[in-house]
Formats: structure tokens, sequence, C-alpha cells
């Protein structure tokens, strides 16, 4: 297969739209809560972004699959019975067969089922467009929202702990930035990634203030 | 070159259901009747759902917290134990005890309680470890918590909960602000985790002072 | 046992939701442009809070607790946050349509803003009676619209002086501001303790 051909297909843009133009976190702005509590450290960054990649991308497959009978009026109360639903399932289905993953996902269970992220691209894709495509859709977003996090993590963590996955690499020398392991820094933190990320996306700025 | 509208040709603009242009009021109320039922049925499947799934993960649950506590109840007690026989050691070496409205356990000359107290987004649970004459906190376990993670959640850390070692159960904790703990009843917070470190402090105390109206009573 | 009232107050001020737990900012980026956009959203889920946090306590002590069905409490919130935000934008469009027209948009996206959701989930971890309830979530919704408004008043004030760099405009700077002030409402904390 020719793979220059293979990006201009309605599937890859689909996906890469998501991923790296409109990302979750700076374009679309969603999961802003969830990403300035959760990447503080490299592991929970690690945890939270797989827990909402594999929650958005089978929720939004779950909309579009019901997308023909779900009533215009009532969208949103659809969108969270059947993705707080499949959540609270797979929890009690970790809780019995992997509690030790179960505990340490523990707090993140909510920070998942009401991440925007998950409502934002049923509504916006899910619900007029295929099973294929929505899978596609919510993994891109999700896996910008990943990288997003990954990166920020990976800064917040040098600097607010002076460790890398727990493991101590700054000299014990180095004042480490204790207001930026709090959810109250990591605005700047997401402020300048803003920035940058606008920058490299090549994003038009927006309007003053 | 624009790019093509993203919706699928089957589906309208913003709703799932096809909506005719001419709507005479009788199927207008059969259409808002029928989304009603949709809701309704969904939200009783939803529910049966998730009923199927607590009974489902039920008993493992219930397995996975005795485990959990009795292996942590040992170790705390410095009981050697297996994957294997835990539950036996913990039959030979632990008895359980109530009194004064409250259970515990006494192992070798330690008593020791469960706690399970609220946090800043969810309950802790641990126990709590005191020695003989009843006066001193020999150890602090968190079994179960929900904090922040990477700052509230390093109450969990034995590194941590190795700083209440020694201090007094005879008087309430307190946590120490802007200084380093050096009185027998304060305890050091985890920087930028002051409320976290707070409820577990509230929670151990409390526990402590029942434990102790309990364990006095004597052994039943 | 706490005062209603001094959870009231500690509500919009020292445990301000979104300023103190960062909760419900999605909706306080986007709509934190203008001061009476955000005043009015505030209003709006100031009026649905009043109204959902004491539904979801009724709800969780008098149905879920006694048939030990607490594992649905996040499913019941949300159906309930959901439809409640429904009925009230019904009965608002049919008995005050003027005050309907000038929430317009506001009052759906209300169902998003996590602060409510999370109100819910406080009184229950918190295990507040009635009272406590009310107060704790008229001042939640008071205590959000106070901090989107404050960014929006900021905000507008940039708007005049013009100096933001191109691509930190919008959401950017809002993050600038909104994590100023955040670092501010630190110094509230442990003031009074409402848990």
């Amino acid at each position: 297969m020719n793979l220059r051909k293979l990006a201009y297909t309605r599937p890859w843009r689909v996906f890469i739209a998501g991923f790296f133009k409109e990302n979750a976190v700076t374009y679309q702005l969603l999961g802003l809560c969830s990403t300035l509590a959760v990447s503080n450290k490299l592991e929970n960054a690690i945890a939270m972004g797989l827990g909402v990649v594999f929650v958005v991308t089978i929720s939004s497959a779950l909309i579009s699959v019901l997308r023909r009978w779900i009533p215009g009026q009532y969208r949103m109360i659809t969108y969270m019975i059947v993705t707080s639903t499949f959540v609270i399932i797979v929890d009690q289905f970790l809780k019995a067969n992997f509690p030790l993953i179960s505990a340490q996902l523990g707090p993140y269970v909510g920070l998942i089922i009401t991440n925007c992220i998950v409502m934002g691209r049923q509504e916006a894709f899910a619900i007029k467009n295929g099973v294929g495509l929505s899978l596609l859709d919510g993994l891109g977003s999700s896996l910008s929202y990943f990288y997003t996090l990954l990166i920020l993590a990976f800064i917040r963590e040098i600097l607010g702990f002076g460790t890398l996955l727990g493991a101590r690499v700054t000299p014990e020398s180095f004042p480490v930035w204790v207001v930026i392991t709090m959810a109250q820094g990591a605005w700047f933190m997401l402020a300048i990634f803003y920035w940058v990320f606008r920058r490299a996306a090549k994003l038009q700025p927006a309007e003053q203030g | 070159m624009k790019e093509r509208k993203e919706s699928d040709p089957a589906a309208q603009r913003s709703s799932g259901r096809a909506e005719s242009k001419t709507q005479n009021p009788k199927s207008k109320i059969l259409k808002k009747l029928l989304d009603v039922v949709f809701i309704v049925v969904l939200g009783v499947v939803s529910v049966a759902l998730l009923l199927a799934a607590q009974s489902y993960s039920a008993p493992a649950v219930a397995r996975f917290r005795e485990t959990r506590l009795k292996t942590n109840v040992l170790s705390a007690a410095g009981i050697p134990w297996t994957k294997d026989d835990f539950k036996q050691v913990f039959e030979e070496r632990v008895k359980e005890q109530s009194g004064a409205g409250s259970t515990w356990f006494a192992a070798d000359s330690l008593v020791i309680a469960e706690f399970k107290g609220r946090g800043l987004w969810g309950m802790i649970e641990g126990i709590v470890v005191l020695d003989s004459s009843l006066t001193r906190i020999v150890a602090v376990r968190v079994l179960a918590q929900e904090e922040t993670p990477g700052l509230g959640d390093r109450i969990k850390e034995p590194s941590y909960l190795a700083t209440y070692r020694g201090k007094t159960a005879e008087e309430p904790l307190e946590l120490a602000m802007r200084h380093a703990a050096t009185e027998p009843n304060e305890v050091d917070a985890i920087t930028g985790a002051t409320l976290s470190s707070q409820a577990l402090v509230s929670v151990v105390t409390s526990s402590v002072s029942r434990l102790r109206t309990a364990a006095k009573g004597g052994a039943q | 046992m706490l005062h209603p009232l001094i959870i009231l107050v500690a509500a919009v001020f020292t445990h301000n939701i979104a300023l103190s737990y960062l909760i419900g900012m999605c909706p306080m980026l986007a709509m934190s442009r203008r001061v009476d956009t955000a005043a009015g959203m505030g209003v709006a889920v100031t009026f649905v809070l009043a109204l959902i946090g004491p539904l979801n306590w009724a709800i969780y002590r008098l149905v879920l607790v006694p048939t030990h069905s607490e594992v649905m409490a996040f499913l019941v919130f949300i159906i309930v946050i959901a439809s409640a935000v429904q009925l009230v934008e019904m009965l608002m469009g049919r008995f005050f349509p003027a005050l309907h027209s000038s929430f317009g948009v506001f009052l759906p996206l209300i169902t998003v803003n996590c602060a409510i959701l999370a109100v819910s989930l406080f009184v229950m971890l918190r295990e507040y009676n009635l009272w406590q309830t009310v107060t704790f979530s008229i001042g939640t919704g008071i205590g959000w619209g106070l901090a989107t408004t404050i960014i929006a008043g900021i905000r507008e004030r940039l708007q005049l002086v013009g100096d933001v760099p191109a691509d930190l405009r919008g959401a950017g700077i809002t993050m600038v501001i909104a994590g100023i002030l955040a670092l501010a409402f630190i110094g509230f904390s442990g003031m009074v303790a409402i848990q």
C-alpha cells in the first residue's frame, strides 16, 4: 500500500486531527481538571492516560453504535449514562480480578468518568459517525491528552520532586519546586505548553485577551 | 481543499433520530413518549448491569479485603507469614477482641485496630498498632485511600507513616505547622498535602482513643 | 457539628471549588471572557446547585443507603443532574421566557460542569445533613461564579491593555491568570475545616 496515499484517507485524517492540531487539552480545552491534578508525576500520568484512552475510545464506539436511537433531547443524559455505566463495570471487574491495580486506579475512576473529553468526542463526532471512525476519533483525541500529560508530567516531576518514575535524577541540593507539584502551580506549566503547542501547530492566535 | 462535512448522511445534524418536516400533534407526542421510553429503558438496563457487576465482584472484593487486613496486621505485629499460610498464622497468633462497642486485635503484646475515616477525596482505611501499655503508637498503615495522586496519596508511603512510630497515644495528635515535629504528639505534614495529612492525623487520633477505651476495658 | 453558615462562607472563599479544589475548570475557562457572561453562568450554576445538592442528598439518604446500592451513586447523581437541568430549562422556557432567553446556551452547559457532580459527591463523603447540604451547594455555586467572574474581569482589563503575546491569547493567558489566583487562594487553606 502506498503510505503517502494513506495520509489522504478519511480514517487517517480523523485520527490525526484529534491527535495533533485539535489537541484535546490545548485546542479543544477538555480534560483540564484532571490534567492539572494528575500530571505531577510520570507514573500518575501513565495510569490516567491509559485509562482515558481506553474509556474514550470504547465509549465513543458505544455511542456510535447507539446513535440512531438516541433521542436528540436526551443526548447528554445518554452519554453520561453509557459512559459511567461502562466505567463502573470495568472498575468492578478490576476490583474483582486485579485488586492491586484497582487500588492504584481508585481515585482516577471518578476523574475519568467526569473527564470532558469523553463527552466532548461523543457529542462532536460519535453521535453522527460510524463506529470505525468514532473509534479512531476517540483514539486520536485521547492519545493527544495522553502525550500532553506525559510531557507535563516529565517536566513537573523533575522540577517538583527531583525524580522520574520515582528514581532520583537531580542532585540532593536541588531545591524542588513544590508549587509545581500542586494543581495550582500546574496552570503555569500548562500555559507554557499551550503557548509552545500553538506555535508548533501553527494555529491561528485567538483574539485579544 | 475544503473538507467534507463530518457527518454520516443517515444521521441528522444534532439528533440521531430522523425527524420529518411535517409532524402532526399525535406523532409529536408519540415521539416524545418514545424518547422517554428510551431513556427509561437505558436507565433500567444500566442499573441492572451495575447491580450485576457489583454482585459479581462482591465475593472477590471481600476476599481481597480480608487478605489485605490479615497480612497487614501480621506484618505490623512483626509476625512472619507467607501467601499460603497467612490465614492459619492469623488464626493462631492474633486474637480478635471486642469491648466498649468496638472490635480490635491482640497479637503478642500489641494491640491493633482498624480505622476508617474521611480524607479529602474519599475514605482512608488503615490499621493502627499500640504497644501493650497503650501509651505509644507502634505503627500506622494505610490500606486504602483516594487522595490526590502524587501529593495526598503519599500518606500511604511507609517512609511517611514511619514518622508516626513512637508518637504518644495518650494525647490527641496534631500536625506540626511551620516547624518540624518535635513533640511526641506532633506529626509532620506532607508538603503540598496539608489537608490529606490533617485528615490522616484526625482519623488516627480518634481511632487511637477508641482503641484505648476498648482495650482498657479488658479482653473478652 | 459545623454550622451551615460557616460552610457557606467557607465554600465561597476558603474552600472555593474552582480555585482551591480546581474542579469545573473547563467551563471556567470557556465562560470567563466577559464579566456579564461569567456572572450569568455563575447565577445559573448556583441556582441549579441549590436545587440539585439537596435533591441528590435526599436520594442518597432515603433511597440508596437503605437499599445498600451505593455503587449506583455516581450513575444516579448524573442522571438526576442531567434530568433536572433539562426540566429547569423547560420550566423556565414556559414560565420565565425572558429569564430563559437571557440564560441562553448556559443551561445545557451546566450539565457538564463537574462542580455539580462534585458537590453531590462531597456531600455524600462528608456526611452533611440537609442544612449543611443546602448552604454548601449554594456556597459552592457562588464560589465558582465568583472565581469565573474575577477571571473575566481580569481578562477584560487585559483586552484594554492589549499586550498579550499572540500565541498566548485566549486560553493561554487565562491559564496564567487562573494559576495566579489559585496560588493566592492557597493562603486561605487551613483557616477553617469544613470536612
